[in-house]
């Protein structure tokens, strides 16, 4: 199939420069040949179970953002008539409800949702200096990269969960998806509670200091995070510069809770080179010798790993977590502004991923964009990832079902 | 019976009795409210007939005011009774407690999980070694004995990260026990409370009886119906809580509020008296202005007027599921800590020279007062002496359980009026 007023369009527009006004006519042919519908449509089957897929809700928003909710279908055939019949610019999933949506539309009673997570880059703006509000950067991933690697573990290790997928949201941040049984029918209170459970950071734009582990021996989860974000923290600071800056000094500074130490930081910082490794280096040993000579700091025991959080922990939206039936994008939609594919990847490899590599819709269906076949090989490599997730889904779900027929055949 | 009402008495029991029973039960738990010092009740005795019978006649007035501000009060004032009287046991008193809980759960065929849970308890707690170590001076941290349960049964220690975690099974260390034991007690309550059908009830002339005469005693505070113009939230922000005039300042100074601060200052104007029309007025004027200063709203009333007329219907309950938002309350604003934004209990939340210049005419040993009960925890409380102005003798305990940004209002506007009378 020739795709020759793609290239039209692309000769009259520089590279980089896309139109937003194309997509209507770009869409239809993306869902048709990009989007992974067999497998969408088998990781939805199994995340809906034991109620059908037609149980689900989908919600478009078309161009104009027209929203249409309570949308459902029943198989890929459906699928594939509702997206080409409303080109939706945005693709997003709901909960399993008792009926159809549709139906049932505002009296639906939920059943199930997949326990998901949204961390989104803009929630680091009071940390991040590289770049602020909808940019992102190659410096500012790696805040995603450490905050994938520190959800990823503690859903594995200490909730036991395994069906675990990872999606880039199409611009500044990334989604999980928990499709375990127990993590989908978990209730209200229960998503709040992991959702806390996971949130170290608190208080708003009205309070400086926002971590408080306290005197107490810190718990595992933390530890464990602690030593996740020390593999990445020299990087951070060399290419944040978190303390490079009057201004970021001062910020660091009012996480001190003790004045004598903190006016010794001070000093002993100021006179310093800009360098924020070397000052942190700096502020290291003038706290450990501070905590060594004064004789009670259990305030402080943990100022340094506080302040490491607040630079680098995940910053959640919990709103999405507590919510059971938050409508969140779906994986390999695209992004309307961006255009980008919102791609599955391993979180493992979450520290290689560029930026510019993630495909995008106008470099998929134009062959002669300089980055085609690049980002042709990375939507493969995201199909396999979002398939190997699905795979051992189906595997999970089908030991399940047969555990509850053997427990319903004992009575 | 245990004091923990897992199963009601059977019997029969003269009517006037349930009458006695009930307020003797309520006067008893208004003086565990106010952290009176216990005094001998005969129908309040732990573990007997009546105090099973108050209990659970508590529970049915309690769901059938259909009240949520009673059901509260009930639901604390029991939660306290039951915590005074498990700290004052004995380790043999322990034991029978934890025997006797395990005879009625027994009974039942199949319990939901948190009963299962409560179960694995008590099966240590009977033990004689175990409830001699927990009944002598036992220590928070105590990791002696452990019970292993699912993650989903002890949520809030969860959510605190009090419990290790592996693999979904959390650790309960002997430390932790008391204060699990208090929330599988208060798990059973809520449960009591919102999931029993009492219809058939409604026809019992005797129950309705009780029902009218506690409706009498205890009148609950109305709604204010004065009507609040979009024009006039300048001078009416006077009276508003430090939370919602800070919301306000913002939105004056730059135009723009947050999506859920908004979403919980449109309410509380609501709640306060601000019909649709004014609210739509009034956020129109705000929002047609343009963003000022750092913030990362890139809409405006212009482009998106449809979308925020719909989100205020909504609110009002005009438009979608057509539910009738209420505003928070402080324990909602206070457990929501959104790391980038601008709300909050400035008695939480707020560092100290952030919080004072929203406490107007507050002298200096009453923002020494407040300082004392922020660093106490006791946010709500530092919130009602603010509004009191240090004026602590007038009684608001009763609403202490319960305290609200429009609660704050409606006070604040009273107090006010009588000043001026």
């Amino acid at each position: 199939m020739g795709l020759g007023w793609a290239r039209q369009q692309n000769a009259s527009r520089q590279v980089g420069h896309y139109d937003e006004n194309m997509l209507p006519e770009m869409l239809p042919i993306y869902y048709t040949r990009l989007f992974p519908q067999n497998i969408f449509c088998r990781w939805l089957t199994c995340g809906s179970s034991p109620q059908p897929l037609s149980n689900r809700e989908l919600s478009f928003t078309l161009a104009d953002d027209v929203y249409l909710r309570y949308l459902s279908f029943s198989d890929q055939k459906e699928l594939q008539t509702l997206l080409q019949k409303k080109c939706p610019h945005k693709l997003d999933i709901g909960a399993v409800y008792n009926t159809k949506p549709s139906v049932g539309r505002h009296d639906a009673v939920v059943l199930s949702r997949e326990l998901v997570f949204d961390i989104d880059l803009t929630d680091y703006d009071e940390v991040r200096t590289c770049c602020q509000e909808a940019k992102v950067c190659a410096k500012c991933w790696t805040f995603m990269v450490i905050a994938c690697e520190i959800i990823d573990k503690t859903l594995k290790e200490d909730f036991g969960f395994q069906s675990i997928l990872w999606v880039f949201s199409g611009r500044r941040g990334i989604h999980c998806w928990v499709s375990d049984y127990e993590a989908r029918t978990l209730d209200s209170p229960g998503r709040g509670a992991v959702a806390d459970y996971l949130c170290l950071i608190m208080g708003g734009d009205n309070q400086n200091k926002k971590v408080h582990l306290g005197g107490d021996n810190l718990h595992t989860s933390i530890r464990r995070a602690l030593s996740i974000i020390d593999k990445y923290f020299d990087k951070l600071l060399e290419e944040q510069e978190f303390f490079s800056t009057s201004d970021r000094l001062e910020k660091m500074l009012k996480m001190i809770p003790d004045e004598t130490l903190r006016s010794q930081v001070q000093k002993a910082l100021e006179g310093m080179p800009d360098s924020s490794s070397e000052r942190w280096k700096k502020f290291i040993s003038i706290y450990e010798n501070y905590c060594r000579e004064a004789g009670n700091s259990r305030k402080i025991r943990y100022l340094a790993e506080e302040i490491k959080i607040q630079y680098c922990y995940p910053r959640l939206d919990v709103n999405v977590t507590k919510g059971f039936n938050h409508l969140l994008k779906s994986p390999f939609s695209i992004h309307p502004k961006t255009g980008k594919v919102s791609v599955v990847f391993k979180p493992s490899n979450a520290k290689n991923m560029k930026l510019d590599e993630i495909p995008s819709i106008y470099s998929l269906l134009d062959d002669s964009a300089p980055d085609n076949a690049l980002h042709e090989t990375n939507m493969k490599a995201a199909v396999k990832n979002f398939q190997e997730v699905v795979f051992s889904l189906e595997k999970a779900e089908a030991i399940r079902r047969k555990q509850d027929g053997n427990m319903s055949l004992d009575f | 019976m245990s004091f923990f009402y897992l199963n009601p008495v059977k019997g029969d029991l003269p009517a006037h009795l349930l009458e006695v029973i009930l307020f003797n039960r309520l006067g008893y738990l208004n003086t565990v409210f106010s952290s009176e010092p216990p005094v001998y009740n005969e129908y309040v005795v732990e573990g007997s007939i009546y105090d099973n019978v108050g209990h659970f006649i508590l529970c049915i007035i309690s769901i059938l005011s259909e009240n949520p501000e009673f059901s509260e009060y009930i639901l604390r004032t029991e939660l306290k009774l039951f915590k005074r009287r498990l700290t004052s046991l004995s380790a043999y008193e322990m034991r029978s407690f934890s025997k006797k809980l395990l005879r009625s759960i027994k009974k039942h065929e199949s319990v939901p999980a948190f009963i299962e849970a409560l179960q694995v308890l008590c099966q240590h707690l009977m033990l004689k070694e175990v409830a001699q170590h927990m009944c002598a001076t036992h220590r928070y941290d105590c990791v002696k004995h452990n019970i292993r349960v699912h993650f989903k049964q002890c949520l809030h220690l969860v959510a605190k990260r009090q419990v290790e975690i592996t693999n979904g099974v959390a650790v309960i260390p002997c430390g932790k026990w008391y204060q699990y034991l208090i929330s599988l007690f208060r798990q059973n309550l809520v449960n009591r409370i919102n999931k029993t059908d009492l219809a058939p009830l409604k026809s019992d002339s005797r129950i309705m009886e009780l029902l009218y005469k506690i409706r009498k005693q205890y009148t609950f505070s109305k709604q204010m119906s004065n009507k609040l113009l979009s024009k006039d939230v300048d001078s009416a922000s006077l009276h508003f809580p430090p939370c919602m005039l800070n919301l306000h300042q913002n939105l004056r100074r730059r135009h723009r509020l947050s999506h859920t601060q908004r979403f919980h200052y449109s309410l509380f104007l609501k709640d306060i008296g601000m019909p649709i029309e004014e609210s739509i007025e009034f956020w129109r004027s705000e929002y047609r202005l343009h963003p000022n200063g750092h913030h990362s709203c890139c809409h405006n009333w212009e482009k998106d007027e449809k979308k925020y007329i719909y989100g205020i219907r909504h609110m009002y309950g005009l438009e979608g599921c057509k539910r009738n938002y209420p505003s928070v309350n402080c324990q909602v604003i206070q457990s929501i800590d959104n790391s980038n934004s601008e709300g909050g209990c400035p008695f939480k939340s707020f560092d100290y020279d952030k919080m004072v210049p929203l406490l107007k005419n507050c002298s200096q040993p009453v923002l020494s007062q407040i300082n004392e009960l922020k660093s106490k925890g006791l946010y709500t409380n530092a919130c009602m002496l603010f509004m009191q102005n240090g004026f602590t003798k007038e009684n608001c305990d009763n609403c202490s359980f319960n305290f609200t940004p429009v609660k704050f209002y409606n006070m604040s506007i009273s107090k006010s009026k009588d000043a001026k009378l």
